[in-house]
């Protein structure tokens, strides 16, 4: 073997990775810091929801799947269950609405429109500890704004109390809603601004009105913008944990105690662990399993939407020519 | 044209309502910062006799009295700065890691890639509730608790995914020819990604470490239960620690709403700087993206 | 200096076969072009060479030393783009000398280069600017640039000219003919523009679907197409084929189909046996109008169009009584002098010279001339 060649063989081995070995190092390498510092303590947490954990005296027995059983039917974790799909389905409802239509808005031409659309965006930008304050100073009894503002026009009664245990949880999720909704609107803006303007004033030629013009050309583009302000808002709905327990700590009683919150007391006021795991697998598996059917049943759309409006682009394409 | 007319009006409302909709919230808190306690007891809809900056002085420790609600007041400029000094790593590192990530899974084609991204986005679906006993013990057990080493790792974990995936559309957006042309010019392929791809992708990371720095400004829960009523106590475990819900002892909504304001200025100034950015993000479909 | 040696490269992408058993052996100081439409692996071929994809089987030398498993940056190539592909965040010093900075060459012979190449390129005033501030011709000459500065071995080029206007890529193509003869250095160059091609190459390799037709000097392809595929896409307007059969006439040989029957030329006979399906190809320029020499055979048919272009006129001939009663290709392109009176449906006579004619077998291949 000469030199040249043995050059040729090292290099081949050192510099000549290929792009799939490459890039399957760097991914690898991002997913076992991943792995270590995520799957470990899942790990730990489901052995801690096979376990029964006496703080006081200091003990700890295998009780199988037991605390499972109880995280499932237990009246307070069915209650705090259904208060966290009741929120996550407000917020995502409001928020999807809210989003696309100020997305729709930001996407018209007006003055002042790059300004608006920098100042959508604080809601966003601020905590969720910081927009609990904000909505108390709005929804307070005795002198918040909306009381303030209402009572003279007689809309609502003297001291009416916003946060009462019927409404609590739906003006948690406007709150939430507020500082959420931002992140959609830039979604469905990146989206919208991809349409071809030649399609609008096509569907305009063809005399097709406002909701046929939006059912037609501006929802087939941004469906996969829906799919990402649906699937972004549930998780981070489920995840919610900040705002409640800033906002209104599950009260009043406890009618804002939605699942993250009962998790945190069965930790930290209870010392119950093994519960505490087994009732967080309850909530990553609804979550997970929310997220998993949003992204299959839209992508198996997407795909088909996209071929129609290529079709679509390549007839009106023809039809000028 | 009456139609026109129609139209015309139906957007300025809405511009109105979004407008409104945004800065309201905003307003009535720094209303309510500059009222004394009294005044803000009658109702918050009413003009200000005499704005009031004492709460502003009190956070700053300029004020006579001390903080009526066991010293907690002055641990919000201690939170402020602790915050800077675990978001800028948390920043800086996550958006290094998700740049090589997003590099990888922009660009290339490999074994089981929509199967790893998955696995990878999926862990932002996990509630931080349901690994916090599990980092307690941990951290616990190698003496991280009460330290910012612990709580970077963790805001590390929680935001790589998200910008991992917000970079990897950014780059699938950059000319191929581009790096190919810095790969014939003699770049290895690391060398590509930071003479060329880096610097074309400036826009995008920026976005990205915009993002990461906010998570770990805003966070909550984990820094109560890793760094809370320590010294490295940071800013929004500070601020739940006066506010009248949960706080101990007295304590005004007034001064709370000013302590919110000053705790606001930083992501209000990322905020103004990111937009530029964000509509230029590009967004992909994980499951159908192919090089 | 280097020669370039490809030894049945083969490539896959998946289920698809881009480039079948290519072989190819470029001389060095040769413009070799690789010709053909798009999508017939001419790129693939070219990013081999590269090192930008790996051949799935077979190998690459590049001076005598193998490379298939040389990463692109340790081969001494230089490369330019269809897309140009400058690096907008940098000015046009910057992009020139990048190559060179990788290099770690010492500054001041990196700044001398950069100088000299500009100059050679007259874009010695545009060093400060960015790509963006830049025409289209200007970013092409600072990509150019920034392949010369490093003085390769071998120069790439993937459809360079394909970006720019009609005018601009005129005179690109002299800009590059003149870079080759001034630097000596070996070229390989893509292209689905023929003239590009027979303007510049030494040789031309013309591809299809993976496979290298035909590989030879421009004016050999030109004047004797190994097959159909390299006839037709060689000339503009291309050449004219004719499908019908050959048959044994009064004289000798005949051709008939497509509403024309025709007398051969004698040499064509050995190629050819009574009753053979056959292709006839001629091409524009050399169809005459009028009765013509006595060295070719003789044809009417109407004129259909005309098209009037300047230098020349170009008419479109129909052959046969009316739609549906021959087979195959009916229309007919003749290049005419300009001043030439016709009018649209008048019937003329054509002389097709028998020096100037080709058969293809119903394979593609040429038989005539042998």
């Amino acid at each position: 073997m000469t030199a040249l060649q043995r050059v040729a063989l090292w290099r081949s081995r050192s510099g000549g990775l290929t792009d799939p070995q490459f890039a399957l190092a760097i991914v690898i390498g991002v997913l076992l810091f991943h792995v270590i510092i995520i799957i470990v303590p899942l790990a730990y947490s489901f052995w801690l929801s096979l376990h029964e954990t006496n703080v006081i005296l200091r003990s700890r027995e295998y009780v199988g799947f037991d605390l499972w059983g109880e995280a499932l039917f237990e009246e307070e974790t069915q209650s705090a269950t259904l208060k966290s799909l009741y929120f996550a389905a407000v917020s995502v409802v409001l928020s999807l609405v809210l989003s696309l239509g100020m997305a729709l808005v930001l996407n018209q031409e007006f003055p002042g429109r790059g300004i608006l659309r920098a100042l959508i965006l604080l809601p966003w930008a601020v905590s969720e500890v910081v927009t609990a304050t904000m909505w108390t100073v709005m929804l307070e009894p005795s002198w918040g704004f909306f009381n303030g503002a209402l009572q003279p026009l007689g809309i609502v009664g003297e001291g009416h109390v916003w946060l009462n245990k019927d409404w609590a949880l739906f003006w948690l999720a406007v709150a939430f809603t507020w500082h959420i909704a931002p992140l959609g609107t830039f979604f469905f803006l990146a989206a919208l601004q991809t349409i071809p303007q030649d399609l609008y004033n096509a569907a305009r030629i063809d005399r097709a009105g406002v909701i046929s013009r939006f059912y037609h050309v501006t929802l087939p583009h941004i469906r996969y913008a829906v799919l990402i302000v649906l699937v972004v808002v549930t998780v981070e709905a489920f995840r919610q944990f900040d705002l409640v327990f800033a906002m209104t700590s599950g009260g009043p009683g406890t009618t804002t105690q939605i699942l993250p919150l009962l998790i945190f007391r069965y930790n930290f006021q209870f010392s119950q662990y093994g519960l505490a795991s087994a009732s967080s697998f309850i909530l990553i598996i609804i979550a997970t399993i929310l997220a998993v059917a949003y992204f299959v049943l839209m992508t198996r759309r997407t795909k088909q939407t996209r071929v129609a409006a290529a079709q679509r682009r390549a007839a009106i394409a023809a039809e000028s020519s | 044209m009456k139609r026109d007319a129609n139209l015309k009006l139906f957007v300025a409302l809405s511009v109105l309502f979004v407008f409104l909709w945004t800065i309201v919230p905003f307003f009535w808190m720094l209303w309510a910062s500059f009222m004394t306690d009294s005044e803000l007891s009658t109702g918050i809809v009413q003009g200000i006799d005499d704005p009031t900056l004492d709460h502003y002085n009190r956070i700053f420790g300029h004020a006579d009295e001390e903080a009526i609600h066991g010293g907690q007041t002055k641990l919000i400029g201690q939170g402020f700065l602790n915050s800077l000094l675990v978001s800028l790593p948390v920043a800086i590192i996550g958006t290094a890691i998700a740049t090589l990530a997003g590099y990888a899974f922009g660009r290339f084609n490999f074994p089981a890639k929509t199967g790893l991204l998955f696995g990878l986005l999926l862990t932002r679906v996990l509630p931080p509730v349901a690994i916090l006993i599990p980092y307690f013990t941990m951290f616990r057990t190698v003496g991280l608790v009460g330290d910012p080493g612990g709580l970077i790792l963790t805001y590390l974990t929680g935001i790589i995914p998200l910008l991992s995936w917000v970079l990897m559309g950014y780059f699938a957006t950059l000319p191929l020819e581009v790096e190919r042309a810095a790969r014939i010019d003699g770049c290895s392929r690391l060398k590509v990604l930071w003479y060329v791809i880096i610097p074309m992708a400036a826009p995008g990371i920026s976005a990205a470490f915009i993002i990461a720095f906010l998570f770990a400004w805003n966070e909550l829960l984990f820094g109560i239960i890793l760094v809370g009523g320590t010294k490295w106590q940071t800013l929004s475990p500070a601020l739940l620690a006066i506010s009248p819900l949960t706080a101990v002892g007295y304590s005004p909504i007034a001064l709370f709403s000013a302590a919110s304001a000053l705790s606001i200025a930083p992501p209000l100034i990322l905020a103004l700087i990111f937009q530029r950015y964000i509509t230029r993000l590009n967004i992909v479909d994980p499951v159908t993206v192919r090089e | 200096m280097a020669t370039v040696t490809l030894e049945s490269i083969t490539k896959t992408f998946g289920e698809t076969l881009a480039v079948d058993d290519v072989s190819l052996h470029i001389e060095d100081g040769e413009f070799v072009v690789l010709l053909g439409p798009s999508g017939c692996g001419k790129t693939t071929t070219l990013n081999m060479i590269a090192g930008l994809e790996r051949p799935t089987a077979g190998h690459i030398s590049i001076g005598g030393e193998r490379v298939e498993h040389v990463p692109p940056d340790k081969r001494d190539i230089a490369m330019v783009f269809q897309s140009i592909a400058l690096y907008p965040h940098m000015t046009v010093y910057q992009n020139i000398s990048f190559p060179l900075r990788m290099a770690r060459t010492p500054k001041a012979e990196i700044d001398q280069r950069v100088r000299a190449a500009a100059d050679l390129l007259r874009i010695g005033e545009l060093l400060d600017r960015r790509p963006h501030q830049l025409s289209g011709g200007q970013r092409q000459r600072v990509a150019l640039g920034r392949s010369v500065v490093r003085d390769p071995a071998v120069f790439l080029f993937d459809e360079p000219l394909s970006s720019l206007d009609a005018k601009l890529r005129v005179d690109m193509r002299v800009e590059v003919k003149k870079l080759h003869e001034r630097l000596g250095a070996t070229f390989v160059y893509v292209t689905h523009d023929q003239v590009e091609a027979m303007t510049m190459a030494d040789r031309v390799a013309v591809m299809d679907e993976g496979n290298m037709l035909q590989l030879g000097a421009p004016d050999d392809i030109y004047t004797r197409p190994a097959n159909l595929m390299v006839a037709g896409f060689l000339g503009n307007p291309g050449m004219n084929f004719l499908s019908g059969r050959l048959a044994n006439g009064g004289s000798g040989l005949r051709f008939e189909g497509s509403g024309v029957a025709l007398d051969l030329p004698a040499a064509a006979a050995s190629a050819a046996g009574s009753g053979r399906a056959v292709t006839l190809g001629i091409r524009p320029e050399s169809v005459e109008v009028g009765d013509g020499a006595a060295d070719g055979a003789t044809v009417h048919g109407s004129i259909f169009a005309t098209e009037p272009v300047g230098s020349d006129l170009f008419l479109d001939v129909l052959f046969g009584d009316d739609a549906g009663t021959s087979d195959g290709a009916r229309l007919f392109k003749v290049r005419a002098r300009p001043d030439l009176k016709v009018r649209t449906g008048e019937r003329i006579p054509l002389c097709l010279p028998h020096a100037n004619l080709y058969l293809f077998d119903d394979a593609g291949h040429r038989i005539h001339p042998e």
